[in-house]
């Protein structure tokens, strides 16, 4: 990420010293020689990590300096690139000084190699090789020697140093000789060596496929994926101690893990490797800086690793790396190189009259981030002239690279100050970042970039606005449902989501796009009716835009927008009406008005929706927001590694805005940001369910928990969480003897159930402060006694599904007890129990054995008990059990269908059949009228004196109206046959009504 | 068609087979003017309601058999409609407020108050009190029988209370002492075998006594059951054999059966599967403590004496924690486990034993 950046921030002042640079080095680097000095960051990076009092700094010097003398190469590369193109240029400039960093690539040696990279083997043949090109021999030779003083001379100091075993420093010596060619290669033109390897290369693979060899690659393939399904875990887990290295050790570098490492998984080798800052890929490309290869790795990415020239470390290799990189191996060089230097900047903060000691220790950001804009500016002012002069004199001294450095990055500071500080450098200073860092244009909003983003949808609307709003034509209004809405017809827009996403930023910059005066109206300003009415439309209906809207359009300067920020907080005495009044005020606008609101589905908001253009802005995700949050870091020089901000987004919840101020938090004790920051950090973020479970039980987590770590796993949801732990403690293969298993069990159930008996007392005594007991018993003594691994899938807590189908069935039963208990003496229970079989059994048997002779019999059971319809049904639910097999499937469909038409012809409505009835016909709606056409007829032509009876019946028994509709079905078809004799109609509606009271 | 449960269902109090001492103290009791709240306790099928309805019938005549069913909805304080049903006639109402759940309490205050309020308009009518039958007067809950007891005292002028329970130990003191109970105990074997053979009588059947007396057992002196029994084994096998089978009631076979695998098997993956069993079992409505009781029946009648004690130790001390908690599948399932476990321990020490 971070080189990204770097690279990005980097073309700028590139540009501005084209005409600086003076080095000579005008040819274009090919592709090849630059990646073959990809490597030599690795040893240029010991730079920062040494430099004690500002690593960023430092950093800034090392990339910036590549820049500033770099040509005009500003292509679109990344990181390694700049890197390259650095080396390249010092190449020209003070060959020694490259020479030396070169010295120490590794990756030159193993070119193709495939297998661990331990000892270099082909250093004879990586000689022979550039032998036979056409290189300039000439520069060759000095670059050789050089290389070799260069190696003398730093080769002391790593060996003082402690290092880890395996050093990789032997290594590099060996290397260092085949190095040097590499680098003259970066210098030849487009006839490289890389270049004429590469051709036949590729001829073989395209050209001479017969047949046979295609087959033969196939079955390759094929052979080498069955290879990696079945290959093994890593082979010594565990064999390897992982060294410790200093956190970000390798930010900025990019890894690619391949094949089976030897004591690490995979996934454990990347989590490390982020872990330290570094970023692990999944494709080979440019990008990429490190391949880490274990057996039986991926061929192909071999060859395209070899291909780019990338260097391929083993699982040693990685950690000889990362503790190269954390400056385990340091600390006497880093003596050696850096008094020089810290002397001077020290001596440019005495001059600028800054205590210096607070510069390194660093208490607030903005002091700290004063003196560093003071101290760049007289680094440029003083020292960049003579120690540009210096560095050409002097040569091959460490000194003296890093007064190269600094020189560069001082200027790079300015021109990236000047560029963020733009219209007001003296204001940002004291500004929160999160103001600081505002996007200042459309595109830089995150998340908004799409098509159908809203931002460009808005976009949309408001430049649309007074056209489709010119009072000649009148846009329909919308189907809601319809999806591509370009919102013509509404005359306010709705921005609705939740905070810290840029609602605001968007509709302010929107306006400021399209030329827009927004006027805003926020929760802090009173918005009352009475106020609203007075000001804004006052300043909406302003006198210069009447002038537009008569067709002299263009006249008028300037349109204006109204915002109306945090609709959702217009609340209370204050904004009393004021809802009623934006929305007036919406109707009748002249202008667009944008509102802005974070829950769309507030009651208070929902009446505005409807004349709102409604844009709903979603979170951004995670990778979107971590960019900016990246380049924030890059521009403030805080120094923080991915995976960090990754952690502190997520427990944002995707909250930029929030994200933005944790990070400036952080940097606020920027000692501390590896350390105690990343424990806040991680504390805060909200454990899933299924996330929950599977550390209570988890052996491997439990190593570094303590009890309390343990309990507070209850609480990340401590009304699901002893659910979930109920379902899943059988899943669980606890260690220790086969045998206690079930003890084991046995004693988990038991902390279960006295956890619950906490529950229940919590619940109904409100006695929240038992909540830690409960803990203890429905979380922690489970995960305690089941401590193993999990065997099988988690599942969702099956107690809600199953609590809720116990209510339904209790429902049906409770249905069934009052429909039946007028004429059965049983309780609930018993009815349902002891009954319902029989019950069934009694109206079902009929239909099974006679068919449709059974039914009038089957009915009349149903007519006993005064049973519904519906009640059959739940009668057969509540007898169902799991492999036993229903009598009533077993019954023909027609019997069936023909039972259901004999109880609606024959069966009379009882007073609970109508509020069945009734929600029926509320489901309905509209079907419902369909059914009775003919008794409209009917009643229409039934004359004065039926419908005043008909009328006195519905008052009479307003409750029961979904009784009387059911019953007058027949009685329709009736009326109508009889010409409309509305008397046949009212006195069978009458008729049900005094049966059900019998 | 009626069940035979409810075809020859006794309706006045002089034609009630059993408890017929009982049966005649009430007949007194209604001659009197005088009528206390009574309370009906005794176990389920044993007959409570079908006394209360006779009862009634002897105090208003048979218009108390012209039943409607009615639903009444209240609001509860916090803002919530529930319905209950009742069944009245003019001259009772019969109401379950249980119904309602944790918002009985509503339906004491609200319909059982404003009923015990008002007035028998009907002078000629033979009582000027009416009566509301509570059934299911244990499941309320403490609130609801609170407001009950006041209620009982203030309007007893105009109304009598007559409470169903099974058991009178959920019922407050203060009810308790307001009510006559009256309790129904379940029907003997010999009465339960002479009803069953009546009702056969009436049906032109004849029953074999060895039949009649499986059909109690089974039944567990559930005299309801003993009939729905009865008509069950009628419908499988109509001249009745002595050695007919009589199948058993779905829950309990299955409850069987659960035990049964418990005893096969113990594991981890098997308590988990006893675990959706008893989910099955409790989803049908099975009360938790009728799942314990089967259970433990089951296991002890399987098990050997020696962790006999130990399992209805653990039994009596789950069943105790499940009715103080509020989820009774963890309870439940705690039991099981813990068996499997005295089990499994005392099959691997046979083993040993066996051994040597």
């Amino acid at each position: 990420m971070q080189r990204g950046i770097d690279s990005f921030f980097k073309r700028i002042p590139s540009k501005a010293k084209e005409v600086k640079d003076d080095n000579g080095n005008e040819e274009t680097p090919s592709k090849a020689p630059k990646r073959r000095k990809a490597l030599i960051i690795s040893s240029d990076e010991d730079e920062p990590q040494s430099v004690f009092h500002n690593p960023h700094d430092t950093k800034r010097r090392k990339t910036s300096k590549a820049l500033s003398s770099e040509d005009e190469k500003i292509e679109a590369t990344p990181e390694p690139d700049a890197k390259k193109k650095k080396s390249s240029h010092s190449n020209g400039k003070k060959p020694s000084l490259t020479k030396l960093k070169k010295s120490v690539d590794p990756t030159e040696l193993f070119g193709g190699e495939t297998k661990r990279v331990i000892v270099p083997k082909p250093k004879t043949k990586a000689v022979l090789e550039f032998e036979n090109e056409d290189i300039d021999k000439s520069l060759m030779e000095v670059d050789m020697e050089e290389s070799l003083r260069a190696e003398e001379e730093r080769h002391p100091a790593k060996k003082e140093s402690a290092r880890p075993p395996k050093s990789p420093t032997p290594k590099k010596a060996k290397k260092s000789s085949p190095d040097a060619p590499a680098v003259k290669e970066s210098k030849s033109k487009s006839s490289t060596p890389r270049a004429k390897k590469e051709k036949p290369h590729a001829d073989l693979e395209t050209s001479v496929l017969t047949d046979e060899e295609r087959h033969e690659r196939k079955r390759m393939t094929a052979v080498l994926y069955q290879k990696y399904k079945n290959r093994s875990s890593c082979l010594n887990p565990g064999s390897k101690e992982i060294p410790k290295g200093t956190p970000n050790c390798l930010s900025g570098i990019t890894f690619l893990v391949t094949g089976v490492l030897e004591s690490m998984e995979r996934e454990e080798a990347e989590s490390v490797i982020k872990e330290y800052g570094g970023r692990v890929m999944t494709v080979v490309g440019k990008k990429l800086q490190y391949l880490v290869v274990g057996e039986e790795a991926g061929p192909k990415k071999l060859a395209v690793a070899e291909e780019l020239n990338i260097p391929i470390l083993s699982e040693d290799g990685l950690f000889d790396l990362i503790r190269e990189k954390s400056g385990l191996s340091h600390p006497v060089k880093e003596e050696k190189k850096t008094p020089k230097k810290e002397q001077s900047s020290r001596d440019v903060k005495r001059e600028n009259g800054n205590s210096s000691l607070k510069e390194e220790k660093p208490s607030t950001k903005s002091k700290v981030k004063e003196e560093k804009e003071t101290a760049k500016h007289k680094i440029k002012e003083e020292h960049v002239s003579p120690k540009a002069k210096k560095t050409k004199h002097e040569e091959p001294v460490p000194a003296v690279t890093l007064k190269v450095k600094k020189e560069p990055s001082s200027q790079e500071q300015k021109v990236s100050v000047n560029v963020a500080a733009d219209p007001a450098p003296q204001d940002l200073l004291g500004m929160a970042w999160v103001d600081k860092h505002k996007p200042t244009n459309i595109k830089e909003i995150v998340g908004q970039a799409g098509a159908a983003s809203n931002v460009t949808k808005l976009m949309n609307w408001l430049s649309k606005w007074y056209v489709n709003h010119d009072g000649k034509k009148k846009p329909q209004r919308p189907n809601p449902y319809a999806k591509n809405d370009d919102g013509s017809y509404f005359k306010a827009a709705l921005l609705s989501g939740p905070p810290g996403i840029g609602k605001t930023t968007t509709a302010t910059l929107v306006a400021k796009e399209l030329g827009f005066d927004a006027v805003e109206f926020n929760a802090s300003d009173t918005r009352s009716k009475r106020l609203l009415k007075e000001e804004v439309s006052t300043l909406l209906g302003n006198k210069s835009l009447a002038g537009y809207f008569n067709g002299q359009g263009q006249a008028v300067s300037r349109k204006h927008v109204l915002l109306m920020d945090e609709v959702d907080g217009m609340a209370g005495n204050e904004d009393r009406g004021g809802m009623q009044e934006l929305i007036a005020l919406i109707k009748d606008s002249s202008i667009p008005i944008i509102c802005m609101c974070n829950d769309r589905n507030h009651p208070k908001i929902r009446s505005l929706v409807n004349y709102c253009y409604d844009l709903r802005f979603q979170r951004p995700r995670l990778e979107q927001i971590k960019g900016k949050i990246m380049s924030i870091c890059f521009k403030e020089k805080v120094k923080i590694s991915p995976a960090k901000v990754e952690e502190i987004i997520a427990a944002t919840n995707n909250d930029i805005r929030q994200s933005i101020n944790h990070i400036s938090l952080l940097s606020a004790k920027e000692d501390s940001v590896g350390k105690a920051g990343q424990q806040v950090a991680t504390k805060d973020l909200k454990l899933g369910p299924w996330e929950v479970v599977r550390k209570v039980f988890t052996a491997e987590e439990h190593k570094h928990m303590s009890l309390a770590d343990k309990s507070d796993l209850f609480f990340h949801d401590y009304s699901l969480a002893p659910l979930f732990v109920q379902q899943n403690y059988l899943q669980v293969t606890p260690q220790g003897n086969k045998k206690d298993v079930l003890a084991k069990v046995a004693a988990t159930a038991d902390a279960l159930s006295l956890g619950d008996l906490i529950d229940k007392k919590i619940r109904s005594n409100n006695a929240w402060s038992l909540l830690p007991t409960q803990a203890f018993f429905s979380s922690v003594l489970p995960g305690e006694h089941m401590c193993g691994y999990f065997t099988g899938q988690i599942n969702f807590p099956g107690w809600l599904g199953k609590n809720s189908r116990a209510g339904k069935r209790a429902r049906l039963a409770q249905e069934l007890h009052d429909h039946t208990r007028s004429c059965t003496s049983g309780s609930r229970l018993s009815v349902r129990l002891d009954y319902a079989p029989f019950l069934l059994d009694n109206i079902v048997r009929p239909l099974a054995k006679e068919g449709n002779e059974g039914v009038s019999s089957a009915l009349d059971v149903m007519k006993d008990y005064h049973l519904l319809r519906e009640d059959l049904d739940s009668l057969i639910e509540l007898t169902t059990w799991p492999g036993k097999k229903s009598l009533f499937d077993s019954v023909d469909g027609r019997v069936k269908a023909a039972l259901t038409r004999l109880y609606n012809k024959e069966v009379m409505a009882y007073s609970y059949s109508a509020q069945a009835g009734i929600k029926k016909k509320k489901a309905e709606a509209a079907g419902g009228d369909e059914d009775y056409p003919g008794l409209e007829e009917g009643e229409e032509e039934g004359g004065g004196g039926g419908a005043v009876s008909e009328d006195d019946e519905d008052k009479d028994n307003l409750e029961l109206d979904g009784l009387i509709k059911a019953k007058k079905k027949p009685a329709a078809s009736t009326s109508k046959a009889a010409g409309g004799s509305k008397k046949a109609a009212s006195s069978t509606a009458a008729k049900p009504k005094a049966k059900a009271k019998k | 068609m009626a069940l035979w449960v409810d075809k020859y269902r006794p309706r006045e109090l002089s034609k009630l087979d059993y408890h017929k001492d009982q049966a005649e103290n009430l007949r007194n009791l209604c001659k009197q003017s005088d009528f206390p709240h009574l309370m009906f306790y005794g176990p389920s099928g044993s007959g409570k309601k079908t006394r209360i309805m006779c009862l009634l019938r002897e105090m208003y005549g048979s218009g108390v058999e012209r039943l409607r069913s009615e639903t009444m909805t209240f609001t509860t304080p916090s803002n919530r409609k529930i319905e209950v049903m009742t069944v009245s006639s003019n001259y009772h109402l019969e109401v379950n407020p249980s119904d309602a759940g944790i918002y009985d309490r509503t339906v004491v205050v609200d319909l059982i108050k404003q009923v015990a309020q008002t007035h028998q308009i009907e002078i000629s009518g033979q009582r000027e009190f009416k009566v509301i039958v509570i059934s299911e007067g244990d499941e309320l809950t403490k609130d609801a029988q609170h407001a009950l007891r006041r209620t009982m005292e203030k309007y007893v002028a105009t109304c009598r209370i007559i409470i169903s329970v099974n058991s009178t130990s959920r019922i407050i003191p203060a009810i308790r002492s307001r009510c006559l109970g009256i309790r129904v105990s379940a029907p003997s074997e010999p009465e339960i075998v002479s009803i069953l053979q009546n009702t056969c009588k009436r049906e032109g059947l004849t029953l074999p006594p060895e039949l009649a007396k499986r059909l109690v057992e089974k039944s567990e002196r559930n005299l309801r059951r003993a009939l729905l029994m009865l008509e069950a084994a009628k419908v499988a096998k109509v001249p009745f054999t002595a050695n007919q089978e009589i199948p058993d009631l779905d829950w309990q076979a299955f409850l069987r059966d659960t035990a049964s695998q418990i005893i096969s098997e113990q594991t981890p993956a098997k308590l988990e599967k006893i675990r959706e069993r008893l989910y099955e079992l409790l989803i049908q409505g099975v009360p938790s403590n009728l799942i314990f009781r089967g259970l433990v029946e089951n296991l002890v009648n399987n098990c050997d004496m020696s962790i006999k004690a130990k399992t209805l130790e653990f039994a009596t001390e789950y069943e105790h924690r499940m009715q103080a908690g509020a989820k009774h599948i963890f309870h439940l399932e705690a039991f099981v486990a813990q068996f499997m476990n005295i089990y499994k321990k005392f099959l691997s020490e046979l083993v040993l034993t066996d051994d040597f």
